[in-house]
């Protein structure tokens, strides 16, 4: 919770709110995109704009940003500022900017990987809902909203205004998920693809669903959140392999060793330990072991220590773990 | 006294009683990235008053001088809690994980 004017808000809710919000822009022809693009710069008392309208992100990406030259920030944006007094202003910019109008541009760059106008839409609700702005004020963000229904993602400069139509996005208990098409989809059947709210490369997206990965195939994958997910949905992995729980702690941290196996001939390793925990996340990540230190203290506690850069007795005494 | 010690994913912040004499300060600053994430869901730290980060052999300091707030910079599930930092000097630890492939061991990424 951060404190703006005397009012406690939850920054995550705005960063939420306005992240679906940049996502699922209002479907609409390219002619009534340019039209509100072109009326949003009159409103805010700019000079026209050229409209350029993209609907796949492939496209969108071909342009030469370096000869578009530096993006400004004009029209919502200065104009929320300039409603906003100094004084408030000085105190309060600082954390909200960085609570809720970073973490929205970041979100929606981490989905789609552009700019886009949610992160000023973001912080004027801020100042709408801790009554920083005046009822005016608040009317005109209303009317701003409105004409950013139809393209909330773009990059503006000096001239030209390049929108990228916002493309279909499938969730599954509020995370982008879709096992059947990618979970944010443009207009040309072109996107990307999730499970359970990880990014996927589609190779590997459609190997984590045929259900058919190896425990080799998931060890694999550099990146944690991926191989979690692949674990997840190849659960068989494991078993397949005959690997043996050799101990359990009560930090949910288990040790697996697997021996004798074509696994072992083949990564040329005559023991594989590895541990699974369970984080408090409710994820359960896999993590190799080195045989040296397991062959020595084979202790599912000291070797998640080990792993973490702690002693046994630092680990033991840790009281923050999340 | 205990020491604070913080797990929040593969970062883990261990209070130390002093920095290594060598350590080079590398920044002052009130918001950093202590794990870097593929996906964008970083671990930041965060404080009102600015906080040091130093650097020695490939390993990461800090000093922490006023109560900080260490972040998972994700929405939806599977969010970490923040965790406030006490003041204090900091080892910053990221997990590692044996890879039987390079035969190495490896920081977790994330």
């Amino acid at each position: 919770m951060i404190e703006v004017n005397g009012h406690k808000i939850d920054p995550q809710y705005y960063i939420d709110k306005w992240t679906n919000w940049a996502l699922e822009a209002t479907p609409a022809t390219d002619e009534r995109v340019i039209q509100n693009v072109k009326n949003l710069y009159k409103k805010a008392k700019l000079k026209e704009p050229e409209v350029k309208v993209f609907r796949n992100y492939e496209q969108f990406m071909q342009i030469d940003w370096a000869s578009v030259g530096d993006s400004v920030r004009a029209s919502v944006g200065d104009s929320v500022w300039a409603s906003v007094g100094a004084s408030v202003r000085d105190s309060v910019r600082d954390s909200v900017g960085d609570s809720v109008r970073d973490s929205v541009r970041d979100s929606v760059w981490a989905s789609v990987g552009a700019w886009y106008w949610a992160e000023d839409l973001a912080f004027g609700d801020v100042f709408v809902d801790t009554n920083v702005l005046s009822k005016e004020k608040a009317q005109e963000l209303e009317e701003y909203k409105k004409l950013l229904e139809t393209q909330r993602i773009a990059i503006r400069t000096q001239d030209i205004v390049y929108v990228l139509v916002a493309p279909t996005i499938r969730r599954e208990d509020g995370r982008l998920h879709s096992d059947q098409r990618p979970a944010l989809e443009w207009e040309n059947g072109t996107g990307q693809y999730y499970i359970d709210g990880v990014n996927l490369p589609k190779e590997l997206w459609e190997s984590i669903l045929s259900q058919k990965m190896t425990f080799a195939e998931i060890m694999k994958i550099d990146i944690s959140d991926q191989r979690t997910v692949a674990l997840k949905y190849n659960p068989q992995a494991i078993l397949n392999e005959g690997s043996t729980l050799v101990h359990k702690d009560h930090r949910n941290n288990e040790l697996y060793l697997i021996e004798g196996k074509q696994i072992n001939k083949d990564l040329e390793a005559p023991k594989i330990w590895f541990l699974k925990m369970l984080c408090p996340t409710g994820r359960t990540f896999i993590e190799g072991v080195p045989p040296d230190e397991a062959e020595k203290n084979p202790n599912a506690t000291y070797l998640q220590a080990l792993l973490c850069g702690l002693t046994l007795q630092e680990y033991l005494d840790m009281e923050l773990e999340s | 006294m205990k020491k604070h010690i913080v797990r929040h994913g593969e970062v883990v912040l261990k209070q130390i009683d002093s920095l290594p004499k060598e350590a080079k300060l590398q920044k002052e600053i009130n918001k950093e990235i202590i794990a870097h994430s593929e996906t964008g869901h970083h671990h930041v730290l965060e404080a009102i008053k600015p906080f040091k980060v130093y650097s020695l052999n490939g390993d990461r300091y800090l000093e922490v001088p006023q109560l900080a707030k260490l972040w998972h910079q994700k929405t939806g599930k599977d969010v970490h809690t923040p965790h406030k930092i006490v003041k204090g000097f900091y080892k910053i630890n990221i997990k590692k994980s044996y890879n039987y492939f390079s035969k190495l061991l490896e920081r977790v990424r994330d």
